[in-house]
């Protein structure tokens, strides 16, 4: 008995040690394991992709303290030949391409020159200046882009700000729900207070992302990140 | 979406209680609370999920909660001590329940859930709140004017 029991102790050992060693080493993700993990393509929701593809920008090691905004899937919606992403890092604003391998394949980083009304494209990594001139022209030659980009979800509530700001939203519209619901008020505000906080973290992206669609870049929005 | 309807809806049910409610408190105030998420939810359809808009409501809100919660404490400690009793076990069932969210995010945050966050920053703030009533109620009962004490005869 004691022996069957050794074997079985040092029998779980031995097949513990490699799981935890794996474990230890990150995987890299592709999108066959995506699948693999959320079952068919068409069942992944939007918010998981826009999630995958966001966390395939920010650990691109190219991009420096990248926080992004937004995330869209390009082109024809039905198909998608692939995402962008769009954010702020220390240079300014940033684009991102990634392929349906959920790679890093194009990033670009717009500079704003205020002395010069211009902005510069940055090829970030091929580390070369792809663009120059007047913000009116780049907006001329990037508004038919918009047709082709599906807002996928908006990102900014991945910063603890957000998620912050949202709780407190969350818990002052539960306060005062519970104080005008009288006796139930305890039940009723807290309820209402998860609504109105998930509304905001998660509810609040879909319409950022709409408005953004409506006008893809705006630079009025990212002055303050391009300073 | 689906979260914005069901605000909507608290907001209906809140407006439909007041318009319903015999008792000229409740009314008034069903009515503002109800008119106040609808507000919210209009302000967020104009502006978004804006910075300006976010600070408008932790400061009104949040503002005109903790007031409102001592103008009621302070008008049922003066008129109805039955209902003096209830609003403090509501404040303590209230920070029970804040408590118990703020404890289970911390647990979900910790298991790698970081979305949980939001739910343990609300947590807090509903545990403030019920403090807030909770410290009021238990200043006003230190006072010992709370009708209660007097015979039931007097109160009817």
């Amino acid at each position: 008995m004691r022996k069957l029991l050794s074997v079985t102790c040092l029998a779980t050992i031995l097949l513990a040690l490699p799981s935890l060693v794996l474990a230890q080493v990150p995987q890299p993700i592709s999108w066959g394991i995506l699948k693999s993990r959320y079952g068919q393509s068409d069942t992944v929701s939007r918010m998981d992709v826009a999630k995958m593809v966001a966390n395939a920008i920010l650990t691109d090691p190219r991009l420096n303290d990248p926080n992004i905004i937004y995330v869209g899937k390009l082109g024809p919606i039905e198909q998608g030949y692939g995402y962008v992403g769009v954010g702020k890092n220390s240079a300014g604003v940033f684009l991102v391409y990634v392929n349906g391998n959920l790679a890093v394949t194009h990033a670009f980083d717009f500079d704003y020159i205020e002395s010069m009304n211009q902005v510069v494209v940055f090829d970030v990594l091929n580390k070369k200046v792809l663009w120059a001139g007047k913000p009116e022209e780049f907006l001329g030659d990037v508004a038919p882009a918009r047709d082709h980009v599906a807002p996928l979800g908006w990102f900014g509530h991945e910063s603890k700000a957000r998620t912050v700001t949202c709780s407190a939203v969350g818990g002052i519209v539960g306060n005062i729900v519970k104080a005008v619901s009288g006796p139930v008020g305890w039940f009723t505000g807290p309820v209402a207070g998860a609504i109105a906080g998930s509304w905001c973290a998660f509810g609040g992206p879909e319409a950022m992302a709409e408005a953004f669609e409506r006008n893809p870049i705006e630079f009025d929005r990212f002055k303050g990140g391009m300073k | 979406m689906l979260f914005e309807a069901l605000l909507s809806l608290i907001a209906i049910g809140l407006i439909l209680s007041g318009l319903f409610s015999k008792i000229p408190l409740r009314k008034v105030e069903s009515l503002v609370g109800g008119v106040a998420i609808l507000l919210l939810i209009a302000s967020v359809h104009l502006w978004g999920w804006t910075p300006k808009v976010m600070i408008s409501i932790i400061l009104i809100g949040g503002a005109g909660s903790l007031f409102y919660a001592r103008w009621k404490i302070v008008k049922t400690w003066k008129e109805d001590p039955v209902q003096f009793r209830k609003l403090r076990q509501g404040s303590l069932y209230y920070m029970l329940t804040g408590f118990l969210i703020f404890i289970f995010s911390a647990v979900a945050m910790v298991a790698g859930f970081s979305d949980a966050l939001l739910f343990c920053g609300m947590g807090l703030m509903f545990v403030a709140f019920a403090l807030w009533e909770y410290v009021n109620i238990r200043v006003l009962e230190a006072r010992g004017a709370v009708k209660e004490d007097l015979p039931k005869s007097a109160t009817g």
